[in-house]
């Protein structure tokens, strides 16, 4: 057996290899408290309440609205002041890839009857988005030249969630029926923000249009599209899963 | 794309957040959160704990902003709150030491090597490192684990223990002394490079 004595410097050393190498566990997410504005000032208050409450007591993904690891965030700044305007180069959806990559790691769902679209995951897989140019059957959704995007983000709290940064004067969010599960269609121009918990946390935030969410339970699903709400609702109700 | 949030200074999220900005106190939030979180895991090693701990502490600095003294760092008055949410924690469970009775406590891992073949020695000294630090006792675990591997500064760690930073050199000095024991009699060597 060796009995050799560790200096300071030795252990230092010891210590700041360790370090290099030591993984917590990834940072979860993390509920807001609201305020409730006064009468004179815009609204800045978190939409659907129940949902942070939910987060902070049970830590489910489920909340007052079932719409998984989503929440909507009222805020008295104008859109153009959180994001710019997105390109189709910077969509920020992550890598561009292909419909077979085993790295998706969510359910990807599709209308049956559009060409082939382009694929994007994000870096740990649990967020996957299928994009589609605009076309006369597809116009362009929000600022883009996107025609249509569904996307699928993993339920998982502890992996990803979404924001929803909307301005009370200029956005209209409803309760609408999709799949047969609760959703929200959310109208009028917004701030996406996602993210990834863990050692190598993603954020990045957007500029988007309408939109359509909601969540089967264990995945969340987003929707972007220039059609109008029924059109939209349509096209969501008669996707069909991706076979990979 | 990047959150135009993330230029403005604690002190502007703050200013902002008190006035009534949820977005500012998000950026805020979001600024701090992995450094809030590492500091109650480290105490706690649990990640459900820890978890609970921070969002705790997030909505008693929500309702305490307005009495946070502007110029003085963020992070340490955040820290201490964390620790004594953690501590309640503790407490509460009456815990001692190490968890007993229930599930063991969250180990501290070493993440996964790029290349195993070539740092496979390493990758089994860090492993050596890291389980003489889990032999160590809470309080000697918590600062090593506070001060090399959350990277919080004497004054942040002073803040999570909530102790004076003279006390944290004294247990930080004590913690070391009884690591170097468990190394060297695990036999870790060790290479001058």
């Amino acid at each position: 057996m060796h009995d050799r004595r560790l200096d300071d410097a030795a252990l230092d050393r010891l210590l700041a290899d360790a370090s290099h190498g030591f993984a917590f566990p990834p940072t979860p997410t993390f509920a807001l408290p609201a305020r409730r504005a006064s009468a004179s000032r815009r609204l800045v208050v978190a939409l659907a309440l129940g949902i942070l409450v939910a987060l902070a007591a049970a830590s489910v993904a489920a909340g007052a609205l079932g719409i998984g690891p989503l929440r909507v965030i009222f805020t008295d700044q104008p859109p153009e002041q959180l994001a710019p305007p997105a390109s189709a180069s910077r969509l920020a959806l992550g890598r561009l890839t292909t419909l077979m990559d085993p790295a998706i790691g969510v359910p990807l769902l599709a209308p049956p009857d559009l060409d082939v679209p382009q694929a994007y995951v994000s870096a740990d897989g649990a967020r996957a988005s299928l994009v589609w140019g605009s076309t006369a059957e597809l116009p362009p959704a929000g600022a883009s030249n996107i025609g249509l995007l569904v996307m699928a983000i993993s339920g998982d709290m502890d992996r990803a969630w979404l924001e929803k940064l909307v301005d009370a004067g200029l956005v209209t969010i409803e309760d609408v029926t999709v799949r047969g599960e609760p959703g929200l269609w959310i109208h009028g121009p917004h701030v996406l923000r996602f993210r990834h918990a863990g050692a190598d946390g993603d954020e990045a935030s957007r500029l988007v249009g309408d939109a359509l969410v909601w969540s089967d339970g264990t995945t969340l699903y987003r929707v972007e599209s220039g059609l109008g709400r029924d059109a939209t609702i349509a096209l969501a109700d008669g996707m069909m899963p991706v076979r990979r | 794309m990047a959150n135009p949030n993330s230029a403005a200074t604690d002190d502007e999220l703050i200013a902002a957040a008190a006035d009534g900005s949820d977005v500012a106190f998000a950026s805020l939030v979001d600024r701090h959160a992995d450094a809030a979180f590492r500091a109650a895991w480290l105490v706690l090693r649990d990640t459900d704990d820890a978890r609970d701990a921070v969002q705790e502490a997030i909505i008693s600095i929500h309702r305490s902003l307005y009495r946070f003294r502007r110029g003085e760092p963020f992070r340490p008055w955040l820290l201490r709150i964390v620790g004594n949410r953690a501590r309640n924690h503790l407490r509460a469970a009456g815990r001692r030491g190490r968890a007993t009775g229930r599930a063991a406590a969250e180990p501290m891992r070493a993440a996964a090597s790029p290349s195993p073949e070539a740092m496979a020695l390493h990758l089994e000294r860090r492993q050596a490192v890291l389980a003489a630090i889990e032999e160590l006792g809470r309080d000697d675990r918590v600062v090593i684990g506070a001060r090399y591997f959350a990277e919080l500064s004497e004054a942040e760690t002073a803040a999570l223990l909530g102790v004076a930073r003279g006390t944290v050199k004294s247990r930080l000095s004590r913690a070391r002394a009884r690591l170097r024991e468990q190394l060297t009699r695990a036999g870790v060597e060790v290479t001058d490079a």
